[in-house]
This record gives C-alpha cells, structure tokens and sequence, in this order.
C-alpha cells in the first residue's frame, strides 16, 4: 500500500459544481477527479441494477462520457449534480436491462459493504456526506415493512411500472400505488430528520 | 396542503420513481405546470429516491474503466450524435438536406451547422434534445418528450445573460420516440446565453410560467 493513489492535486477540495464548470472548459483533470469521487457509487448502482460487471461498466462510462460533453448544459442552481448523475446511471442501467434482457440480480437484501471497497474511495471532504447517507438509507430501508421495501426496491432497481409490480406480486394496483408511496415516504421523512437533506 | 394533493401523492411517488405508465406521467405533468406544491413534492421525492443509490454496497470499479474513459477523452471529439437512433439520424439527415438545399443550390460554401445538446429537466428528466441552428434557422430534435396535455404546449426560449427571454415559438409533440420541429432563431442570437423549453398554456405564453422538460448552453 505504499503507492497511493495520484491525486491531482487541488481537485479534490473543489465542490461538484466548480469541477463541472472546469470540465465544460475541456479540463480533463476535473473530469477524472469528479470520476474519483462519484465513480465507485455510479458503478455499484449499474452493477447492482445489471447484476453483470462487464454492461455496468459500460453504462458507467457512458454516462461520464455524456458529462464530459454535456457538462455546460447542467444548471447546479436547480438540483445536486448527484441526483442527476445516478439517475442519469440508473435509467441507462435499465434500459440496458430491458435491452439486453439481462438477468437481474436476485437478491432484494441489502448486503454489508466490504471494508476493502470503502477503503478504494478517494479521501474527499464530500464522501463523509455520502458516508452517513449511506448508512441513514440502509437503516431505513431496513426499518420499512418488508411488503414496502420489496415495491420500492421492484420499481428503483428493476425500473418496473406499479402495473408491472402489481402483476408480479398479485397484487391489486392500489395496494403497490399506497406502498410506493408509503415506502418513499417514510424514507424521506427518516433522512429528514436526520439533516441529510439540504 | 389540501385534500387533493394528498390524494394526489401516490401518483406523485410512482411518478418521482418513475413507474407510471406514459399516460399517468402525462397527467401529473399536467398538473405540476400549474401547481408548485406538487413540484416541490416531486422534487423531494426524487432526491428521496437518488438516496436509493447510497443503499448499495459499494463495489470498486475495474480500474480500466476509468484508463478508457479517459484514453476516450484524449482522443479527438467526434460528432455529438451518439444517441440518436438511426431512425432518428436519418430524419435528421434529411432535414438538414432540406434545410441546406437552398444553400446548394445557390451554390454558396454551406456552413457546417451548429449542434448544441438540451438536457432533460425537472418536468422530463429523461428527455433529451438537440437545437441544430444552421444559417440563421434552428430546428429541435428531441427524444422522450411526451405529448402535452390537452390545452398545453411546449415553448422554446432563449435566455440573455440578465436573464430575459424572448420566445422561440411552440410546438405539440406526437406519440412518438423522436420528434423534430422548427424554431424561431432571435436575429441577435449570438447575445442569447442559455435556451430553455417549458410547458406553457396553448398558444404560448409572454414569459415561462410552466415547469422546464430541456434546457442548454449556447455559449
Ligand atoms: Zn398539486
């Protein structure tokens, strides 16, 4: 472990907004520091939806290909470079799923994170953020009645419709519509609470 | 918040999750054009949502994907056409025919046109757009837009640095994937910084009062 990794220097301390507007200038070293923050979670998310490394890896570049030429057209003002990014990772993940008819990943539980993965994340100010994010999601999820989580988890990473949903559970329409809704619900009001909004 | 926005909320939640059928979606973006409380309801929930992404277990990437994003990087940018479908392209290759026919014919040099990207917005997060300009006329391309609300348009704006706007016309999009329609260029459009597309009333409006569904950087 003595060759750390190269860090450009100075990029890490810049927010995601400030390295955008240095990567629609054509800078390639904020390109590649905002990949070093963002790029573990946008592949885990791809991978988890694909359930296959080689098609998560190709949706990761993808989008951060898309950044790289499209980063002059995102307003910060209107929303967190983050909710664009892995929404932007998790629709072409399943459009890639509905394409490629790959086979989801089975597995609804939420698995521990290993230490080995958490260890490969760039030292950066903002990943404590995400650091307590990650656990505040976790323990709601957890906490969510299991018919809940199970609708959420259907509709976020298979990207299934509630009339899909629905069908596959047997249940009525307005059964999934009210657990959707509960379900996003409770976890918006857990993260609330815990100032992990802005 | 009143009764019918609660009553509304679930259709808000599926909608933040994306899984309302085209149809419903249409109909919640009918109603968010005129109702901020209900934006400020989906904005949360999508947030909510994205927090989603922080519940997996984080895996490294291979480290050759990011070698290859940025050996692609470092290469020289090709066309900004990667998305279209072929279908699309071809549309788009006619058009330009059809626009730059004037141009052959007249046997001037034809100037490359000028693509530039729109994004998708709060109101249509998935959509995607292209403003083509091309001789002083502009044509948009979009994808994912789906059809307004009965009595609803789209308008197209241009926005200068004090943050004026002057219209650049309306159009109905049809049930289809790609949809390309022809845009009134302001004759001092280099002054314009940003162009933006709402949701606005039929026949237009004096200044956006809708949600946004694209938005772009012209310089
Ligand atoms: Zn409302």
């Amino acid at each position: 472990m003595g060759d750390p990794a190269v860090k450009e220097p100075g990029y890490a301390d810049l927010d995601d907004a400030a390295l955008l507007m240095r990567i629609a200038g054509g800078d390639e070293q904020a390109l590649a520091a905002l990949y070093d923050r963002h790029g573990p979670r946008a592949f885990s998310l791809a991978l988890r939806i694909l359930g296959d490394p080689e098609t998560a890896e190709e949706v990761v570049l993808d989008v951060f290909w898309s950044i790289w030429q499209h980063a002059g057209t995102f307003m910060p003002e209107r929303s967190r470079f983050t909710t664009w990014l892995y929404a932007m990772v998790r629709n072409r993940a399943i459009d890639a799923l509905r394409r490629r008819r790959v086979r989801p990943p089975r597995a609804y539980e939420i698995e521990p994170e290993s230490a080995e993965a958490a260890a490969a994340d760039p030292t950066v100010e903002a990943l404590a953020e995400a650091e307590e994010l990650s656990r505040a999601i976790r323990e709601a999820m957890a906490a969510l009645p299991e018919a809940q989580r199970q609708v959420l988890e259907l509709a976020y990473f298979r990207g299934w419709s509630h009339r899909e949903i629905a069908e596959y559970l047997g249940e009525p329409l307005g059964t999934v519509k009210s657990r959707l809704h509960l379900a996003l619900r409770k976890l918006h009001d857990w993260l609330a609470e815990r100032g992990l909004f802005p | 918040m009143n009764a019918q926005h609660e009553v509304f909320e679930e259709e808000l939640a599926a909608y933040a999750l994306g899984a309302l059928p085209p149809e419903e979606a249409a109909a919640v973006v009918a109603h968010l054009a005129g109702c901020p409380v209900c934006r400020e309801t989906v904005a949360r929930y999508r947030e909510t949502a994205t927090a989603l992404a922080y519940a997996v277990p984080l895996r490294p990437p291979p480290p050759r994907l990011k070698a290859r994003l940025m050996a692609r990087v470092r290469r020289p940018q090709r066309g900004n056409w990667q998305w279209l479908g072929m279908g699309a392209a071809l549309v788009v290759a006619t058009l330009l025919l059809t626009l730059a026919a004037p141009l052959i014919f007249a046997t001037r040099p034809s100037v490359a046109p000028r693509v530039i990207p729109l994004q998708g917005a709060e109101a249509a997060p998935d959509a995607e757009g292209y403003l083509i300009l091309e001789d002083g006329q502009g044509l948009l391309v979009t994808k994912g837009l789906a059809v307004p609300p009965e009595g609803q348009v789209y308008q197209v704006w241009f926005v200068d640095p004090a943050e004026r706007r002057v219209s650049g016309g309306t159009f109905r999009t049809l049930p289809r994937p790609y949809g390309v329609y022809t845009v009134t260029v302001p004759s001092n459009f280099p002054l314009y910084v940003r162009i933006g597309v709402t949701i606005e009333p039929e026949g237009g409006s004096p200044r956006p009062t809708g949600p946004q569904v694209l938005r772009g950087v012209l310089r």
